[in-house]
This record gives C-alpha cells, sequence and structure tokens, in this order.
C-alpha cells in the first residue's frame, strides 16, 4: 500500500482522545513527577535538588543490583514455562473435548484470585511443618524441604506459585488468539494431508505470532515489576534472595524514607523496560508478529 | 442504532449514581471539629478505638472522629503517602521505624504546652513516657508490648523439666533449649528455643545484648552501639541457636504454630496463645528479668488544625480507661501505675508484665535514622546465623554501612 | 477417491477418537494439579479451629464448619463493601472495553502521524511500578479543580480521594487493554475494512458495525481480566479510600491477617466468597471464547 497522505485518518486523533486524556492525568503526569523526583533526596515531607547523586548511588549498591538479577531471574523463570504449556493448553482445549468448560474454568480460577489471597494460600502449603506439601512428602517418607525459608529454594518457590496463578492468563489470551485463525487454512492443509504436528507448526505457531508477542512484552513488563508475592511470602528474604527492583523502591522509599533514590530505581527499571520492550518489537517486527495494517 | 441507544442508557445509568454519592467530604459546619484518626493494626483492633471515640465524642461537645484501621504491612505506604500529600491524619499512631524520620521532619505536635497538668506525667512509666521524648519534649506515648519467655508445661514436663523453675542465666536457657529440641534425623520438629533469623530478628538480638549488659543499639549522639564486645557476644550466641539446630530460620515467631518449647515472646499474642494452648503456656519473666519493649506510639500532627481538641484525644486515649480498653481489644501493655491492681487481677501472668513495663528498655533515643539502624543490623545477623560471617566481622560490617549512610 | 474413503475413515475416526481420550486424561491431570491449591482452600475454609492446629495432612475436613463462613463475615457493612466493590467494578469494565477497544482499532487499523510513538508511549504506562508514582498519583487525585472543596486552581480541599472516581474514572483508560485490543484486530482480515472504506464509510462506523462485533472473543477476554483486576485492586485504593463506607471486599478482606497468627479457615472463607462473582463473569464470558471472528464474521 503506497504511503500517500490523503489516506491518513486524522478522526483517529478524536477516537483516541478519551484514552490520551485519562492516561496523561493519571500515569504520565505522575510519572514524570516521579522522574522529577530521582533528582532530589525527597524523604515524604521536603525536596532539596542533588543531580545525579542517586543514579551515581544506584550503581555500586549491591543489594539494588543482586534486586536485578532476582528479577531478571524470575521473569525468565515464570514466563518461558507459561508460554509454553499455556500454548499447550489452549490448542488442546480448542477442540471438542469432554468437560471442556470445566477444565477451561479450573485453569483460569487461580488468575482471578487476588495477589494477596494467593500468596496467603500458597504460605500455607509452603509452611515447612504445618504446610500441605512437606506434610504429603513426609506422609510419603520422602525427605521435606524449607520452601520459601531455603535461600537456593525460595525464588523458585514464588516462581512455581506465580506459574500455577499465571498459566490461565496465558491460556485465555492464546484461546483468544486461536479464533482469529481461518478455518480454510486447516482444511487446505487436511486435503494436503499435513500431520498433526506439522499443521501445529506451520499454520498454528506462526499465527499465533501476534498472541505470542503480546504475551511476551506483557509477561515482561508484569515480571519485572513483581512485588506483591514477594512482600508477602518473604519480605526479599532469606539473604536477599528474592528481593526484586520493586521491593527493593518499597522498601527504600517508604519503610526508609528515601523516596528519591527510590524514583531513581523506578526511572531505571522504567528505562530497562522500555529497552527490553524495543528489542522485544524489533525482533516481533522481523517474525510478522507487531505489523499494522 | 438502537443498540447504540441502549448501550448509551445503560453508561448513563452507571455514572449517574458517582454523581449522586460523590463529593460531600469537605464540607464542614462551622462548629463541629473533625479529626481523623490512623491506628496501625487488624480489624478487631478497631473496636477499641471505637469505644475510647465513644467516651471521646461524649466528653468533647461537637467533636467527631472518623477511625481508620490500616494494617502494619500497609501502614507505611498509607500514612507516608498522606504525609507527602498534605492531607495526614490529626492523631495517629506509629511504629518505632516512623517516628524518628516523622519527628525529625517537625510533623509532631510538641505535647508539654497542651499537657500542663496532666495526671499521666506521674502515673505513666517513665521508662515508657522517655521511648517518646526528645530534647525533654514529649512528642509521643508508647502503648508498648514486652517481651517475655513463653514456654510451654506440656513439652517441658515431655523433656522432664520443671515448666514453674524457668531459665535464670543464657547459660540455663541454653541447657533447657537443647534438652527441649525434638529433632527427626536433622530436620528440627520442635525448636527449643524459637528465634527470628530475619526480619524483626534486632528484636531478639537485643534481648540476647541485655542480658550481657547493653540495651542500647546507639547512643544518645546516634553513634553505632553493634560492634561492642557485648553485641558480638550476643550475635555468637544467638548464631549458635541456628547453628546447632535448635532453631529453624523463619521471619516469624514459630512458638504461636506449637513449633516451639520456649520463645521470647511479645505480650501481645498472649490471649491467642491461650486460646490455643490453654494452660499449656506460660510465662516468666526474661532470664535477667527484663524485658525489652516494642509497641504502637501514639501521637498528634503538628498541621492539625485543632491541636487542643486533637490532645483531648490523644488524652483519651492514654486515659486509665483507653488503656485498659486498648489492653482488652488490641492487646497493647497500659503503662500507669494506677490501673496496677486492675491490671493484675485479669490474669496471673500479668505481673510478668505489668513488672515488664516498669522496668522495660527500647532500643535506644529517638533514631530519625532508625532504617539505616535496621537495615545495617538484620543482614547482619541473617548472614551470621546462616553462618556465612562471624559475628564480628557481620558487626563490623554493619556498623560501618550504617556510618556511611547517614553520613558519618 | 472415492473408492478409498471407507478403510480411511473408520482408522481415522478411531485415531480420533484415541486422540480425544488421551487429550481428555492428559488434561484431566493437568487441571487437577491446577485445582489442588483451589481444592485446599476450599476445604480449608470449612475446617474447625483445632484441626488447624493438627500436624496430619488431611484433605478433607473431620467436622465441616459451614459457620465459618458466618464468622468471617461478622465484622463490618459486608452489603455496602460488596455493593462498592461491584459497582466500581461493573462500571469501570464496561467503560474500559468501550474506550480501550476504541483506542485498539485506531491504533491497529488506522494511519495517522505519531501513531507508533503514541502508542509506544501508551505501552510505557504499563511499565511504571505503581509503587513508584503513587505519591504523585494521590497528589494529583487530591488536586482535582472544583472537586471535593477545591478551587480552580485544585487546591483547599481533597479533590476526588475517597470518592468513587478516584476508583474508577483513572481505570478508564488501560494501555493493556489498549494493546491487547490492538493486537487482536491487527489479525483481522484487511479486507473487511478496505471494502467499507471503499463504500466510504468512516472511521468511527468501521469501528462500531464491524470492528466492534467482531471483537467479541477480545473483549470477553478483555472483560474477565479487567474484573479480576478491578475486584482485587487492594493497594490502590487503601491508599486512595479513607472512610469506611467507600470501602471494597478487599479492603474489608484485610481484617483477617491477625498480626501473629493468621486464621487460616477464616481467611479461605471470606476469599472464596469474595471469588464468587469472578466466577460468575467468568461463566457468562467463557462462551465468546471460541465463538471467534471465523464462524460469526467472515462466514456470517
Amino acid at each position: 500500500m503506497k504511503r500517500n497522505r490523503l489516506m491518513y485518518d486524522y478522526e483517529a486523533y478524536v477516537l483516541i482522545l478519551p484514552n490520551v486524556i485519562l492516561y496523561a492525568a493519571f500515569i504520565l503526569i505522575p510519572a514524570i513527577g516521579t522522574i522529577g523526583l530521582s533528582f532530589t533526596d525527597f524523604n515524604i515531607f521536603q525536596s532539596n535538588f542533588v543531580g545525579l547523586r542517586n543514579y551515581t548511588r544506584l550503581l555500586d549498591d549491591a543489594r539494588f543490583l543482586r534486586s536485578l538479577g532476582n528479577t531478571l531471574y524470575y521473569t525468565v523463570g515464570t514466563i518461558v514455562p507459561s508460554l509454553v504449556l499455556g500454548l499447550l493448553i489452549a490448542v488442546v482445549l480448542n477442540n471438542p473435548v469432554r468437560g471442556r468448560a470445566g477444565f477451561r474454568m479450573v485453569i483460569f480460577l487461580p488468575h482471578v484470585l487476588s495477589v494477596v489471597a494467593v500468596s496467603l494460600a500458597w504460605m500455607y502449603l509452603y509452611n515447612p511443618s504445618a504446610g500441605v506439601f512437606n506434610q504429603l512428602l513426609r506422609q510419603m517418607g520422602l525427605p521435606r524441604f524449607d520452601w520459601l525459608r531455603d535461600p537456593d529454594m525460595a525464588m523458585p518457590s514464588i516462581i512455581a506459585m506465580q506459574i500455577w496463578n499465571g498459566l490461565g492468563y496465558y491460556m485465555v489470551v492464546y484461546l483468544a488468539g486461536l479464533q482469529t485463525i481461518p478455518d480454510y487454512l486447516y482444511e487446505v492443509a487436511d486435503m494436503d494431508g499435513a500431520s498433526r504436528p506439522r499443521k501445529f507448526f506451520s499454520i498454528t505457531l506462526p499465527m499465533l505470532a501476534a498472541t505470542t508477542f503480546f504475551l511476551i512484552v506483557t509477561g515482561v513488563i508484569f515480571s519485572f515489576q513483581v512485588f506483591g508475592q514477594v512482600y508477602i511470602m518473604t519480605r526479599g528474604g532469606p539473604l536477599n534472595r528474592t528481593t526484586t527492583i520493586v521491593h527493593q523502591i518499597y522498601y527504600r522509599g517508604f519503610e526508609g524514607y528515601q523516596m528519591g533514590y527510590a524514583s531513581a530505581m523506578a526511572v531505571f527499571l522504567l528505562l530497562l523496560t522500555v529497552t527490553v520492550t524495543l528489542v522485544n518489537i524489533r525482533v516481533g517486527r522481523g517474525r510478522g508478529a507487531d505489523d499494522a495494517a | 442504532m438502537r443498540k447504540s441507544g441502549v448501550v448509551l442508557l445503560v453508561v448513563v445509568g452507571l455514572i449517574l449514581p458517582v454523581l449522586l454519592f460523590a463529593g460531600g467530604s469537605a464540607e464542614e459546619a462551622d462548629e463541629t471539629v473533625e479529626l481523623d484518626l490512623w491506628i496501625p493494626g487488624s480489624g478487631e483492633d478497631g473496636e477499641a478505638y471505637e469505644k475510647i471515640i465513644e467516651r471521646f465524642e461524649a466528653r468533647v461537645e461537637n467533636a467527631t472522629v472518623s477511625l481508620r484501621v490500616i494494617p502494619w504491612a500497609e501502614y507505611f505506604t498509607v500514612l507516608n503517602t498522606s504525609f507527602a500529600g498534605r492531607v495526614g491524619p490529626d492523631v495517629f499512631g506509629l511504629g518505632f521505624g516512623q517516628l524518628g524520620p516523622v519527628l525529625a521532619d517537625g510533623n509532631l505536635l510538641p505535647l508539654n504546652e497542651y499537657l500542663e497538668g496532666w495526671d499521666g506525667w506521674d502515673d505513666i512509666s517513665p521508662a515508657m513516657l522517655e521511648a517518646g521524648t526528645s530534647d525533654g519534649t514529649l512528642y509521643a506515648a508508647l502503648a508498648p508490648e514486652i517481651r517475655a519467655l513463653a514456654i510451654r508445661r506440656d513439652l517441658f514436663e515431655e523433656a522432664g523439666l520443671d515448666p514453674d523453675v524457668p531459665p535464670r542465666s543464657l547459660d540455663e536457657l541454653r541447657e533447657y533449649a537443647e534438652a527441649l529440641t525434638i529433632r527427626d534425623g536433622e530436620r528440627i520438629e520442635i525448636q527449643g528455643l524459637d528465634l527470628k533469623s530475619g526480619f524483626n530478628a534486632e528484636q531478639e538480638l537485643l534481648q540476647f545484648m541485655a542480658h550481657v549488659g547493653q540495651d542500647r543499639l546507639w547512643t544518645d549522639e546516634l553513634e553505632p552501639l553493634f560492634e561492642t564486645d557485648a553485641a558480638v557476644e550476643a550475635l555468637t550466641i544467638m548464631q549458635s541457636y541456628f547453628l546447632d539446630n535448635i532453631s529453624t530460620y523463619s521471619d516469624d515467631l514459630e512458638f504461636g504454630d506449637g513449633l516451639g518449647a520456649m520463645g521470647f515472646m511479645s505480650s501481645n499474642a498472649a490471649p491467642e496463645l491461650e486460646a490455643a494452648f490453654g494452660d499449656d503456656v506460660v510465662w516468666h519473666p526474661m532470664p535477667n528479668g527484663r524485658a525489652g519493649a516494642w509497641g504502637t506510639f501514639f501521637a498528634v500532627g503538628n498541621d492539625t488544625r485543632h491541636p487542643e481538641v486533637a490532645v483531648e484525644l490523644f488524652k483519651e486515649i492514654m486515659s486509665a480507661e483507653g488503656q485498659m480498653v486498648i489492653l482488652e481489644k488490641q492487646g497493647l501493655l497500659p503503662t500507669r501505675r494506677s490501673v496496677e491492681e486492675e491490671f493484675l487481677s485479669l490474669h496471673p501472668r500479668n505481673e510478668v508484665f505489668f513488672e515488664g513495663v516498669q522496668n522495660g528498655y527500647t532500643l535506644g533515643s529517638i533514631n530519625p535514622h532508625f532504617f539505616q539502624v535496621i537495615d545495617a543490623i538484620r543482614p547482619a545477623i541473617e548472614e551470621a546465623v546462616f553462618g556465612m560471617k562471624s559475628p564480628e566481622q557481620a558487626l563490623s560490617d554493619a556498623a560501618e554501612n550504617y556510618r556511611q549512610a547517614v553520613g558519618r | 477417491m472415492l473408492h478409498s474413503l471407507k478403510p480411511r475413515a473408520v482408522s481415522r475416526s478411531l485415531k480420533q477418537s484415541i486422540a480425544r481420550e488421551v487429550r481428555f486424561v492428559v488434561l484431566a491431570a493437568v487441571t487437577f494439579l491446577m485445582a489442588f491449591p483451589l481444592l485446599i482452600i476450599i476445604f480449608t475454609a470449612v475446617k474447625s479451629d483445632p484441626e488447624m492446629v493438627l500436624q496430619q495432612f488431611r484433605l478433607l475436613p473431620r467436622e465441616w464448619r459451614f459457620d465459618n463462613f458466618s464468622a468471617a463475615f461478622q465484622y463490618g457493612d459486608w452489603g455496602r463493601y460488596y455493593f462498592n466493590s461491584l459497582y466500581i467494578t461493573v462500571v469501570t469494565v464496561v467503560g474500559s472495553l468501550l474506550l480501550n477497544s476504541l483506542a485498539g482499532f485506531s491504533f491497529a487499523r488506522l494511519r495517522f502521524p505519531g501513531r507508533e510513538a503514541i502508542f509506544f508511549l501508551f505501552l510505557v504506562g504499563m511499565m511504571v511500578p505503581y509503587q513508584s508514582i503513587v505519591i504523585p498519583q494521590f497528589v494529583v487525585l487530591r488536586s482535582i479543580p472544583l472537586a471535593g472543596g477545591n478551587d480552580l486552581l485544585g487546591q483547599g480541599g481533597r479533590g476526588w480521594l475517597n470518592t468513587y472516581w478516584a476508583l474508577i474514572v483513572p481505570f478508564l483508560s488501560g494501555s493493556f487493554g489498549i494493546f491487547l485490543c490492538r493486537q487482536f484486530f491487527f489479525s483481522i482480515p484487511k479486507s473487511l475494512d478496505e471494502a467499507a472504506r471503499i463504500d466510504g464509510a468512516r472511521p468511527f462506523y468501521i469501528y462500531w458495525r464491524i470492528f466492534l462485533p467482531l471483537a467479541k472473543p477480545v473483549l470477553a477476554t478483555l472483560a474477565i481480566l479487567k474484573t479480576a483486576h478491578t475486584w482485587n485492586n487492594f493497594f490502590y485504593p487503601l491508599v486512595m479510600i479513607s472512610s469506611r463506607d467507600m470501602y471494597t471486599v478487599q479492603l474489608a478482606l484485610q481484617q483477617f491477617q491477625g498480626q501473629f497468627t493468621v486464621q487460616w479457615n477464616l481467611l479461605m472463607a471470606a476469599t472464596l466468597v469474595s471469588i464468587l462473582p469472578m466466577v460468575a463473569v467468568f461463566l457468562l464470558a467463557q462462551k465468546h471464547f471460541v465463538a471467534g471472528i471465523v464462524t460469526s464474521g467472515i462466514k456470517g
């Protein structure tokens, strides 16, 4: 299609206007405020300009760097299994299966529970003595674990919970994506006698590129901001093995009264997320996943 | 087009109630004084303050109080956000971590000039008044919870110990703990002494420190006191409980889940523990007979529009009746000597608690850098009890980190 | 082709039914794993207090305590909290579905200068951690002009703090919803709107008459996710709402987190009741998941 000035839809500005106004007032302006605070020593009550001091401090804050590593670990640890499992379940559930509605419901249900409820319920499951997991292991005569209290197991335990919690989201979005694949593509493939795996890899997977792209982008964005689970279940411990960037933002800002420094962390996280998302978009474009009409 | 008409109608119908319900919060009649009272705690804790408000509103004409109870986990966020937005409450509770920073920026009303002739001056335990005093001026009053040694009668008897003869020294405490620990192979089933290893572990460390002669974490000049010999000795003792498999790593006290034979438990937990274990919970004084006090401070905001009325509410909370209601509903201890008889008559173990309040100690003078202390010392304790650093090393690193953070 | 049809058809249908059974068994296994923590929540909700202390694991309660549900709801005006939550959720979800799909359509199907840049700016909104903007956001809500006793410059009163406005208006827009709709509209064949454009249709008409009816699967998905998000939002109303008659269900639920011991059974009971509306929304929306564009759009 030729780019032609006549083809511009200037009405689009009107159509996006309500969103733009709301977005500017409640997200953009506060975010700009946060960027401003990151150059100050704002301590909840007052602030002085300190230039880039908060940013230079970030670089030799060992705990912040640790939280960065933990956040990346959490992100990769949750997204990859969730994508694979979510897609498989969605594909299977897109076929006529007995009790399909029930399966969908149960798999999705964890996602509608609040972070607080999920975290509290899993703390109960993970409790080393009273917890269900260890009681089952004991009754089966197997070794028990300290789950959230073991420095090496704490983060994997949180990740396992998050996969359980988020799988329904991946499944539902994939199900919506599957509906956009026209039936005739499969009909043509059937006529060519294509096998089931071949149909999956040459039709389903490529046609779901836009959906997968969406899930990766949103997954990265949300995972980078993980906080509630960590705050409720471990408070970043033991030995800071589960502290995340947003947990550090909360901890420094609200408990430590160092809001200026916490704002610098937030700006750093924002820049990191923007960078990763731009890379995602670039890779996505290359694969036709983010191609505008 | 009919369809869009229906949608429009639905949208208008949904928005309309907002218009009807919204607003109205700012209109204030001239004569009535409205106060905001914010309390950190759980839902049921609010009942105490509802009663106090009832009494207050009956006593002070034209004053109404709007109460908000906010869980500790969210209290920092909610209180700090409203301070930052300049719409903070008039009277509010504060934790130890908040008192210093909030006071340092001049946000608390100096109470002395409003409290002339107040009966609390002579009645309230001096140590508890001291905790909220800075440069001779009272800014906040503490509603304390103290730490005492809670033990399980049944577990003592199983281990062949007499539950009515508590350990009298740290060595005895250790012997008892050793004898009381129940293990399944390497795993601890019942901890001889239940200790925290991370969150709030500075409270445990201070208990041990007080037993070897130091009950402060910083000097009045805010110099750190955590690389002293006493601190190192205390952390060495505390560390041994973890390395010798007597206590489990945990941010919570598990005594309440039935997983500890002894614990430095909060007086606040007494009703719940007694509900769960009945007569099997026995309270003793700490081995050295002195108790660390924590709890909630009550203060008045410096920019309240009605300081006199707000101080009246403060007085109502800190009155003998107020303290007894708070004790009943929230479990925070009374600090007035005049309620001794009534308090002791409620439960035999209250003798331990009353004694604790009168002779208790807190972390040190009000410190605007409280966070920096905690932020330095908690990781140090954790690294020591996980065996990653020696107590000396961990604590000298902590002191160094503290000095660096506060720019000394 | 005709003569070979019969034997192949038989083996194919046999294969298909085996495949169906295998699918069923695998799904049942996965679903059980997923359901297990849910079952724990459900059965914990009806266990008695003494049983909560026992060290032996049993899935089913020894004694079914259905009065846990009434015990969990004894404090406070839960009718009011449910009304607040329901009202806020319904308005937010309906409003945001319309606004988000409109913007998503514009970003996917209309051409205008700055389109990608504006869209990316919206995406950035998802990347800002809430904890870092809560204070500026609080100040914005407090400073809404002429609201809650404020003057024209937004000073003097409390603005939208402690009102329904604060809980609804900021969430009517939403980067996530715009993004989701945009991705969905990308996948719709171009022939649809091109045909309409040749007939001279305006963009809004194309959105309203062609794309919105096709968007059922994505709107159903968004409705569920947005409902969950709004219903479960805890941190935000906690900061913005101060009086008890404005409490939402999630705010009221916080009461079950005691300081020393959590009353697990009561907490789980309250949690269960609090998610019932979500289950209802899911049941309503889920039949649309599979009513895709292929059947309802092109062929219809």
